[in-house]
């Protein structure tokens, strides 16, 4: 499957039925989930109605690590391969990934203060996701600051790889350390520990924003493949050529 | 149902995040559309 995609020509294929699909599965999961997250789920018996941050909460911080793991491997593939498709890969996993760790950190921080009182804690939970926000931050500093593009990718891939030893982190931090966040809700499909009516909205939302942040990636990917042949035409017609990254494609 | 439910004291937190979530997408949305209509050909 990488091997396939790595082709631009396959890539663009692929892309092609793929972006809209990732749009409108997105498109029809997130109004729906989010729909039935406030109209449509229970009150927290504990909680009350702050119970519904949890379903944009939690589906932005899976898709935070998952974005963050999407990168990683992305940059361990053009590390092995040197494919400057894999490297615009992971730079598009990076500002979605970016965003949602952003919006984990906003929504959390919102939800701790109706629940514990307090908008931050210094505890593992929190501070390792603080920390995967500034490694995303580092990350794109270092595709922004460094001129040569296949050298930034190289950096880049560097810290997003040495990175990755948060994700585990963050993962297991609230069996490491105590904590105010609390452990995780679900820990099987088998016996997810929540009432359908709960379950239902997080999912679509979980869904939507997995599909959302497919089609904000490929459609990375399609532009700069659009960017480098730009370039090319540019060149080859005597006119200041841009200096892109998959020019060497 | 209401139009717009009542959350009681919670109502403020909860739109907030809603909203900012609402507002993450349509930036990330417009951003992608924007770049993309510049570069394809």
């Amino acid at each position: 499957m990488i091997s396939f995609l790595a082709n631009p020509h396959r890539f663009m294929k692929f892309a092609r039925f793929a972006i809209p699909a990732f749009g409108v599965i997105a498109l029809i999961c997130i109004p729906l989930g989010m729909w039935m997250g406030i109209f449509n789920s229970p009150e927290d018996y504990q909680q009350g109605h702050s119970v519904r941050i949890f379903y944009i909460h939690v589906p932005a911080a899976w898709c935070a690590m998952m974005a963050y793991a999407a990168m990683a491997v992305s940059s361990l593939i053009a590390y092995i391969w040197r494919h400057p498709l894999a490297d615009e890969l992971a730079y598009g996993c990076a500002i979605p990934g970016c965003a949602f760790t952003a919006l984990t950190l906003i929504t959390g921080a919102i939800w701790g203060k109706t629940s514990w009182g307090t908008y931050w804690q210094w505890d593992g939970r929190m501070t390792s996701v603080l920390i995967l926000l500034f490694i995303y931050i580092g990350y794109l500093s270092i595709w922004k600051s460094v001129e040569d593009k296949r050298k930034a990718a190289r950096l880049a891939g560097l810290v997003a790889m040495v990175g990755s030893i948060n994700l585990p982190i963050i993962k297991f931090s609230v069996d490491w350390w105590n904590s105010l966040h609390q452990s995780s809700t679900i820990s099987s499909f088998d016996s997810p520990g929540l009432d359908s009516s709960m379950l239902t909205p997080l999912l679509l939302v979980a869904i939507g924003y997995s599909c959302f942040f497919g089609w904000l990636v490929l459609n990375h990917v399609r532009t700069s493949i659009y960017k480098s042949k730009h370039g090319r035409t540019q060149s080859s017609s005597d006119k200041p050529a841009s200096t892109t990254h998959l020019e060497t494609l | 149902m209401n139009f717009i439910p009542d959350f009681g004291h919670y109502a403020p937190y909860v739109w907030t995040c809603y909203g900012v979530s609402i507002v993450t997408l349509i930036g990330l949305t417009v951003r992608t559309i924007a770049q993309s209509k510049k570069w394809r050909p």
